[in-house]
C-alpha cells in the first residue's frame, strides 16, 4: 500500500486514564490531502504528533509505502510539519529559515550555496512572498509567517506534510483566502499531506478526503461531498454542522421528504439553511427567535414545529422581530440522511 | 545644593533603616551610633586570631565598668595595614595582635600612642621591647615541627637542624606555609636569614632541591601536607609553632605525637598599644594593663597558644613538657624586616616559587 | 476602550499628560526616577565610593595625582604574567563550566527524574563554600597519599582550573536551565521535523534560544573565576597568582598601595572588556523567546528508550548529557564526602564528637558555632532583601528598550554597571570601606564598626546575581503581553504589576536562593571588614581552622558541612518555593 498507513494506532499520555488516540486506522495516497477534523481536545494533534514521531506510540503502526516508520527518528521521515503559530526560527531571517530543511541530503538544489538560495526564492514565491529573504521574522505578519513556515515544511520536499491547525491563529478572511492558495500549493507541489482542523468549512477547502474524530476515535473518512451528504452518525453530522435531526416517522418529516424525494436512511438531518423564509411559502411555518446577519445576509432562528430551533436563511435586508411567525421554503440539498 | 542635600539625606534614611535591620551588636556597646567614646566603652581592634576565656573580658567589665567590644579583621598583616590606613579616624581605641616583623612599620607610620604600663608584668614585657608605645603581651617561637610516629615507623632519626632539612635523607619530607601568604612563613624565612645571613637564598634554593613543598597557609600546611596534624598527610616535617605539640597529646594519654625542632625557630611577639586618635585613651590603657594581670596573661597559652610574657603565672604542665621555647631562636631586627620586607619576599619568592 | 487615548493634546491637561491621565502618568515617572536612581545610589555610596577611595590613595601623592605607578607595575614582567594567568584561568575554567554545565542544565530542568531536586540543590552547594573549606576539601583529595594523589594534580594549574570549574559550575547549570526549562520545546520539533538530527536541531535552534542565557551565566562565571582569590592560593599558591592574589598581597602585605590601584584598575579593564564582550553577544540574541510551562517541556528521563519511540531521536544524546552530568556530579561530590568524612573522623577512630562540639562557645571568638549560624541567618535575610529590592529594581529597568538610543545605551551601561562588584577586588572593596565610611556625608556614625556594612556588603555582590537572574525571565517577556494588558485598561502600574513583577516571581524564587546562598557563605569583601562580636559562620570556620588542634580542626569541618547542608536546604527550599508559581499561564 503506497502512501501513509496507520494501522491501530494507540496514544497514551502517562498520567492520563483515556489515551489520547485510541486505535485509528487510516491510509493516505501519495498525492492526496486529507483533513482530521474534530473538536479540540479529540485527539488529532496528538495523531498528527504521533505520526511525525513527536509522541511515541502506545501501539499499532505508522507505515509509509507499507514499511513501517515507527523505528524512524523524527529527521529521517521525511515528514514535514507546519506548527499551529509556524515556529519560526527567530535567530534566522525568512530566508535562513526556509533553507533550513535544505542543509543536508543529497539532492541537487541542497548541494550548492547558489541552488538552496535558488530553491528558497521558488518557494517564498509559491507562498506569495517573493523577495522576502532577507527579512527579519519578527516583521512579518501573522499570515506571512504561516506562508514562511509552509515554505519551510515544504522546501526539503517532504513526502509527508503535516499540518497542525496551520491557519487557526489567523483571522477569517485571511484564513479563508490562505485556505484556498494552501489547496493550490500542495496540489501545485503534489504534496500528500495531512490537515489538523476543527473548522468543517477549512476542511473541505482544503481536503481531498476527511477524517472526523471525537475522543481519539475515528468516526468516518470521506470524499467532503460524500461526508456531508451521508453522515455516518448522528455525532458525524452534529459536528459538521446539521443542527437539527427528525425521523423519518414523524409527522414533520413529511414536508422534508417532499423536498429532497425518498431517502434511504431513518432520519432526517437538517443542516443550516435547510429552510428559508419566503413569505407566503407554505411548505413549513416557524416562530423567529432572533435574527443575525452574515455577510449581508440575514439568518433567522426559527422554531419549526417538530423539528425545534434551526437556522434559516433569509433575503438580504429582510426584517422581523422575535415572535413574528414566517413562512419557509425547504432547501433538500441542506437535508441529509442518516441510518 | 538641593541635590546633594537630598543625597546625604536619602544615605541618612537607607542607614538609619539598616542600622535598624542589624542587631548583631550587643545592648551595652552603643556601636550603631558609633560614639565608643561614649563614657564605659573600649574598641578593641585585633587580628582573627585572638581569643580569651568566656568571661575574661566580662570580669575587665566588672572590674573597670567599661565594656569592650571586639573587632577581628584578617591576619596580622592586614591589621597592621588597615590600622595604618586608618590612623586618622582610627577603627577603634587600642590595638592587640601586631608583632615583631610588623612592629616597625606601626611604629614608623603613627599608629599607637606612647604609652608605658605601669602593671606589674610589664617589667617582664619591656623585656621584650617592639618600639614606642608597644607594650609586648605574649610570644612565641615559630618552629620546624616533626611527625614522631612516622620517624618511628620509618626507622629514620628526626633532623634536628635547619642544615638538616637539606639532607637527602629528609627528602620530600618537609612542607613549609608560604612566606608570602602567612606569617609563620614568613618567620621561617626570617629564621633562615637570622641563621644564614646573606647565604639564605642559597639554602632556600638546597630546600627546594631536596623537594620542599610550599603550602599556601599554616592551617593548609599543617592539617593537609602534614602527617601528624590529624589530616593524615603525607610529610612529616612541618612548619609550625614550638606550641604545637600539646595539641597532639592523645586523648587516650601518653606523649605528644608531634615535637618541636628548638633550633630551627624565630621568636614572634605580639604587642598592644594604645592607638592614635583613640576616643577612648585612659579606657584604652585600661585594657593594655588588663592583657598584661595575671588573669589574661594566665589564659593565653590555651586560649591563643602563645607564651605570657608574664613570668608570675603558671605554664600549663603539657606545655612544660612538651612546649619548651628554643633557648636561643634566630632573631632579626624590626627596623631591618621593615626596611627589607619587600626584596626579600620577591627574592624568596623567584627563588622558591619561580 | 478608552477616549482620552485617542484624544489629540489640544487642551493643556491632555497635553501635559501627553494624552494620559495625570495622576499615573506622574506616579509612573516618578516610579522609574526611583527605580533607577535607588539602586544607582547604593552603588556609588558602598560601591563605588570605596573602590574610588582606596584606587585614589594610590594615585594621589602628596595631594598630586601620581600615576608613575602604571610605567613601574607595567614594567614587571611578573605583572604581565599574572595578567596572562589570570585570563587563562578564568577562560579555561569557564569554557569548561559552559560545556559541562550545559548538559547539566538539560538533565536538571528539562528532564524529570526521581531525586532531581535533591542534586539540583547539591551540586549549588560548592558555589557557596568557603574557599578556605574548598581548600582543606579539594587538597586532601588530590595530595599525594589522598584518595586522587596519583593524578598528581596537588598544586598544578590544572587543579586551580577544576575547583574553578567546581565553584562555578552551579552558576551554569542555573542560569542556563532556568531559560531551558520555559522554552518552548516546538520550535526545535519543528527543526526535527525539517530534516535536523536531534544533535542538529539542539545546535542550530535550541542553542541560538539558549545564548543570553548562557552568555549571561559565562560572563558571571568569568568574573567568579578572574577575581577568585581563596581558591587560587589553597590550591596553585603565589605561583598561579592572580590580579586578585596580586593586589592581596601588594594590599595586606605590602602596604604597597600605588601597585595596589594599578593593578584594581588592570582587574577593572579585564572585567569591563569581558562585560562589554558579553553584553555585545547577548544584544545580538537575547529577543523576545517563545516560552512554555516546564510542566509542557518538561519530559521524564528514563534510562531505557521509551517504549514506541524510535532509535536515533536524541535519546543518546539524553542518555549522553545524563552521563556527563553523572560524571560530574559525582566528582562534585568527591570533596564534599572527603569533607564529611573528615568531619567525623575523632583520632584514629569515627565519631559525632565534633558535632557535639558545635553547641559549646569554642575559644576562638566565644561563640559557638550554632549561634554563629544563626548570626548568619540573620546577617544574609538582612542581604537577600537588600539584594532583592536593588537588583529587582535594576533588573527592570534594563529590561526597558528605551526608543532613543541613548536610552539604550544608558540602560545596557546600567546593567553592566551592576555586575562590577562582582569583577572589582574584594582586597580593594573591604579596604576602601575602611578609608571611606567613618562618618560618611559627615553623619556622625562610623559605620565600618557598626555591623551595617557586612550585610550591605554581602548584597553588593549578591545583587549582580538577582539581575542576572531576573534579567533573561524580564527580556524574554513578550512586549505584547503588556500591551495586552495596557489595552485592557491597566494603568502603567499595573502593567508592571501585573506583568513583569508578577512574571519575575516566577524567577524570584531562583534568584532569592542564589542570593540567600551567596551571602551566607560570602567571605572575601566581609573578611576584610571591620567586624563587630559577632562572627559569621564563615568567619567562625576560618578562625577555627586557623587554630592547631585536631579538636578545632574538626569543629571547623563538621560547621563546614553545617554551612553546606544549610545551603542545600535553602535552595532545595527556594525550588519548592518556586514550583507552584511556575505552571499555566505563560
Amino acid at each position: 500500500m503506497n502512501g501513509l498507513g496507520l494501522h491501530d494506532v494507540v496514544v497514551r499520555y502517562p498520567g492520563a486514564t483515556a489515551p489520547a488516540v485510541d486505535g485509528v486506522s487510516l491510509h493516505v495516497a501519495p498525492g492526496e490531502v486529507l483533513a482530521l477534523l474534530g473538536p479540540s481536545g479529540c485527539g488529532k494533534s496528538s495523531l498528527l504528533r504521533a505520526v511525525a514521531g513527536l509522541e511515541p506510540l502506545a501501539g499499532g503502526a505508522v507505515t509509509w509505502d507499507g514499511a513501517s516508520v515507527v523505528d524512524v527518528p523524527v529527521h529521517r521521515r521525511g515528514f514535514g510539519l507546519v506548527f499551529q503559530d509556524g515556529q519560526l526560527f527567530t535567530h534566522r531571517d525568512v530566508g535562513g529559515n526556509v533553507a533550513y530543511g535544505l542543509s543536508s541530503g543529497g539532492l541537487s538544489w541542497r548541494s550548492s550555496a547558489s541552488g538552496r538560495s535558488h530553491r528558497v526564492a521558488e518557494l517564498l514565491e509559491l507562498v506569495g512572498l517573493a523577495g522576502y529573504e532577507r527579512r527579519e521574522v519578527a516583521t512579518l505578519s501573522g499570515g506571512e509567517r504561516q506562508r514562511v513556515a509552509l515554505a519551510r515544511a515544504l522546501a526539503p520536499a517532504p513526502r509527508l506534510l503535516l499540518l497542525d491547525e496551520p491557519l487557526s491563529a489567523l483571522d477569517r478572511s485571511l484564513r479563508e483566502r490562505l485556505a484556498v492558495d494552501l489547496r493550490a500549493v500542495l496540489v501545485a507541489t503534489g504534496t500528500t499531506a495531512v490537515f489538523v482542523t476543527h473548522d468543517q468549512d477549512e476542511a473541505f477547502a482544503v481536503a481531498d478526503r476527511v477524517a472526523v474524530l471525537a475522543d481519539g476515535r475515528l468516526l468516518q473518512v470521506d470524499t467532503p461531498p460524500e461526508l456531508w451528504l451521508r453522515p455516518a452518525s448522528r455525532e458525524v453530522a452534529r459536528f459538521l454542522g446539521y443542527e437539527a435531526f427528525v425521523p423519518v416517522g414523524d409527522p414533520a418529516a413529511a414536508p422534508l421528504l417532499a423536498a429532497t424525494g425518498p431517502r434511504s436512511g431513518s432520519v432526517l438531518a437538517l443542516a443550516e439553511g435547510a429552510f428559508v423564509v419566503t413569505p407566503g411559502d407554505t411548505a413549513a411555518k416557524g416562530t423567529v427567535l432572533g435574527v443575525t446577519s452574515r455577510r449581508g445576509r440575514s439568518e433567522v432562528r426559527v422554531d419549526v414545529p417538530g423539528v425545534g430551533p434551526v437556522t434559516a436563511l433569509a433575503p438580504v435586508g429582510a426584517r422581523w422581530d422575535a415572535g413574528d411567525v414566517v413562512g419557509l421554503r425547504i432547501d433538500g440539498s441542506a437535508i441529509a440522511s442518516l441510518d | 545644593m538641593h541635590r546633594r542635600f537630598m543625597l546625604v539625606a536619602a544615605a541618612t534614611v537607607a542607614v538609619a533603616s539598616l542600622a535598624a535591620c542589624s542587631s548583631g551588636d550587643t545592648p551595652d556597646s552603643p556601636a550603631a551610633s558609633g560614639t565608643s567614646a561614649a563614657p564605659g566603652s573600649v574598641t578593641l581592634v585585633t587580628h582573627d586570631s585572638f581569643a580569651l576565656s568566656d568571661g575574661i573580658l566580662d570580669d575587665f567589665t566588672a572590674q573597670t565598668g567599661i565594656a569592650v567590644k571586639v573587632i577581628q579583621q584578617g591576619d596580622a598583616g592586614a591589621l597592621v595595614n588597615q590600622l595604618v590606613l586608618t590612623k586618622d579616624a582610627p577603627l577603634g581605641d587600642v590595638m592587640f595582635g601586631v608583632d615583631n616583623t610588623f612592629a616597625s612599620r606601626a611604629v614608623d607610620e603613627g599608629v599607637v600612642a606612647p604609652y608605658t604600663s605601669a602593671a606589674p608584668a610589664a617589667a617582664d614585657a619591656a623585656k621584650h621591647a617592639g618600639g614606642t608605645g608597644l607594650t609586648a603581651i605574649d610570644y612565641g617561637d615559630v618552629c620546624i615541627n616533626v611527625d614522631h610516629a612516622w620517624f618511628t615507623k620509618h626507622e629514620l632519626a628526626e633532623p634536628t637542624s635547619l642544615d638538616d632539612l637539606t639532607d637527602a635523607r629528609y627528602k620530600n619530607l618537609l612542607v613549609v606555609p608560604n612566606a608570602v601568604t602567612s606569617s609563620p612563613g614568613f618567620a621561617f624565612l626570617l629564621a633562615t636569614i637570622g641563621a644564614k645571613g646573606d647565604g639564605w637564598q642559597a639554602y632556600w634554593a638546597d630546600l627546594k632541591k631536596n623537594g620542599l613543598k610550599v603550602a599556601d597557609g599554616w592551617s593548609d600546611a599543617y592539617f593537609t601536607d602534614f602527617s601528624g596534624g590529624g589530616g593524615g598527610g603525607p610529610r612529616p616535617i612541618v612548619l609550625s609553632y614550638a606550641s604545637s605539640p600539646p595539641s597532639t597529646v592523645p586523648k587516650s594519654g601518653g606523649a605528644a605525637t608531634t615535637g618541636a625542632l628548638l633550633d630551627t625557630c624565630f621568636r614572634q611577639t605580639e604587642y598592644a598599644g594604645v592607638l592614635t586618635g583613640a576616643k577612648n585613651p585612659q579606657g584604652a590603657q585600661k585594657l593594655v594593663d588588663f592583657l598584661l594581670s595575671d588573669e589574661v596573661q594566665a589564659d593565653i597559652p590555651t586560649s591563643m597558644y602563645m607564651y605570657p610574657v608574664s613570668t608570675a603565672v603558671e605554664i600549663p604542665a603539657d606545655w612544660q613538657k612538651y612546649a619548651p621555647l628554643a633557648t636561643t631562636p634566630f632573631d632579626v631586627a624590626p627596623d631591618q624586616i621593615t626596611a627589607n620586607r619587600e626584596a626579600w619576599l620577591a627574592e624568596w619568592s623567584q627563588t622558591v616559587i619561580g | 476602550m478608552t477616549a482620552p487615548v485617542l484624544t489629540r493634546p489640544t487642551t493643556p491637561l491632555a497635553g501635559a499628560g501627553h494624552g494620559r491621565a495625570p495622576g499615573p502618568g506622574r506616579t509612573m515617572g516618578a516610579f522609574w526616577v526611583l527605580a533607577v536612581a535607588l539602586p544607582v545610589l547604593f552603588l556609588a555610596v558602598f560601591f563605588a565610593w570605596p573602590v574610588l577611595a582606596m584606587v585614589g590613595r594610590g594615585f594621589v601623592t602628596d595631594g598630586s595625582l601620581d600615576l608613575t605607578g602604571f610605567a613601574d607595575v607595567f614594567s614587571r614582567p611578573r605583572t604581565w604574567r599574572i595578567v596572562g594567568l589570570t585570563l587563562a584561568q578564568a577562560a579555561i575554567a569557564t569554557s569548561l563550566a559552559v560545556l559541562l554545565g550545559v548538559p547539566g542544565a538539560y538533565v536538571l530542568y528539562r528532564r524529570r527524574w526521581r531525586g532531581r531536586g535533591a542534586v539540583r540543590a547539591l551540586v549549588t552547594v560548592p558555589f557557596v563554600l568557603p574557599t578556605v573549606v574548598v581548600g582543606v576539601a579539594f587538597r586532601s583529595l588530590l595530595v599525594s597519599g589522598g584518595p586522587l594523589g596519583f593524578l598528581h594534580l596537588d598544586g598544578t594549574f590544572a587543579a586551580i582550573v577544576a575547583a574553578l570549574v567546581f565553584f562555578n559550575y552551579a552558576v551554569v547549570v542555573r542560569g542556563v536551565g532556568g531559560m531551558w526549562e520555559r522554552l518552548d520545546p516546538r520550535a526545535s520539533q519543528a527543526a526535527r521535523a525539517l530534516g535536523a538530527s536531534p544533535w542538529r536541531a539542539f545546535r542550530t535552534v535550541t542553542l541560538p534560544a539558549l545564548t543570553p542565557a548562557i552568555v549571561s551565566s559565562a560572563s558571571l562565571s568569568f568574573l567568579f573565576c578572574a577575581t577568585a582569590f581563596g581558591t587560587v592560593l589553597v590550591l596553585g599558591g603565589l605561583q598561579f597568582g592572580t590580579v586578585e592574589t596580586e593586589i592581596w598581597v601588594q594590599t595586606t602585605q605590602f602596604l604597597d598601595l600605588r601597585a595596589a590601584a594599578v593593578l584594581s584598575v588592570v582587574q577593572l579593564v579585564i572585567v569591563a572588556g569581558a562585560l562589554l564582550l558579553a553584553g555585545r553577544a547577548r544584544s545580538r540574541r537575547e529577543r523576545a523567546l517563545a516560552l512554555s510551562a516546564p510542566a509542557e517541556s518538561v519530559r521524564p528521563l528514563t534510562l531505557r528508550r521509551a517504549p514506541g519511540s524510535p532509535r536515533h531521536d536524541g535519546h543518546a544524546l539524553a542518555l549522553g548529557a545524563a552521563a556527563v552530568t553523572a560524571l560530574v556530579v559525582l566528582l562534585l561530590c568527591l570533596p564534599l564526602v572527603n569533607l564529611v568524612l573528615r568531619s567525623l573522623r575523632v583520632g584514629d577512630g569515627w565519631g559525632l564528637d565534633h558535632y557535639a562540639a558545635l553547641g559549646t562557645p569554642g575559644a576562638a571568638s566565644g561563640v559557638s558555632v550554632w549561634s554563629a549560624t544563626a548570626t548568619s541567618l540573620r546577617t544574609a535575610v538582612t542581604a537577600t532583601l537588600l539584594a532583592l529590592v536593588v537588583g529587582g529594581l535594576v533588573a527592570l529597568v534594563v529590561s526597558r528598550r528605551p526608543r532613543r538610543p541613548a536610552g539604550r545605551r544608558a540602560v545596557t551601561g546600567l546593567d553592566a554597571l551592576f555586575m562590577l562588584p562582582l569583577g572589582v577586588s574584594a582586597v580593594t572593596v573591604g579596604f576602601g570601606f575602611l578609608v571611606s565610611m567613618h562618618e560618611p556625608f559627615g553623619l556622625p556614625v562610623d559605620l565600618r564598626t557598626s555591623g551595617v556594612l557586612v550585610p550591605i556588603a554581602q548584597a553588593v555582590v549578591a545583587v549582580p546575581l538577582v539581575v542576572r537572574m531576573v534579567l533573561p525571565v524580564l527580556r524574554a517577556v513578550d512586549p505584547r503581553l503588556r500591551q495586552a494588558a495596557a489595552t485592557l485598561g491597566a494603568t502603567p502600574g499595573r502593567v508592571l504589576r501585573s506583568v513583569d513583577l508578577s512574571i519575575a516571581a516566577r524567577s524570584v524564587g531562583l534568584a532569592v536562593g542564589f542570593a540567600f546562598a551567596a551571602s551566607l557563605g560570602e567571605f572575601g569583601a566581609t573578611s576584610f571588614l571591620a567586624r563587630p562580636d559577632e562572627p559569621t559562620l564563615p568567619v567562625l570556620i576560618f578562625r577555627l581552622i586557623g587554630r592547631p588542634g585536631a579538636d578545632s580542626y574538626g569543629t571547623a569541618l563538621a560547621a563546614s558541612v553545617v554551612l553546606a547542608a544549610l545551603t542545600a536546604g535553602i535552595v532545595a527550599a527556594s525550588e519548592r518555593l518556586r514550583a507552584p508559581g511556575t505552571g499555566g499561564d505563560w
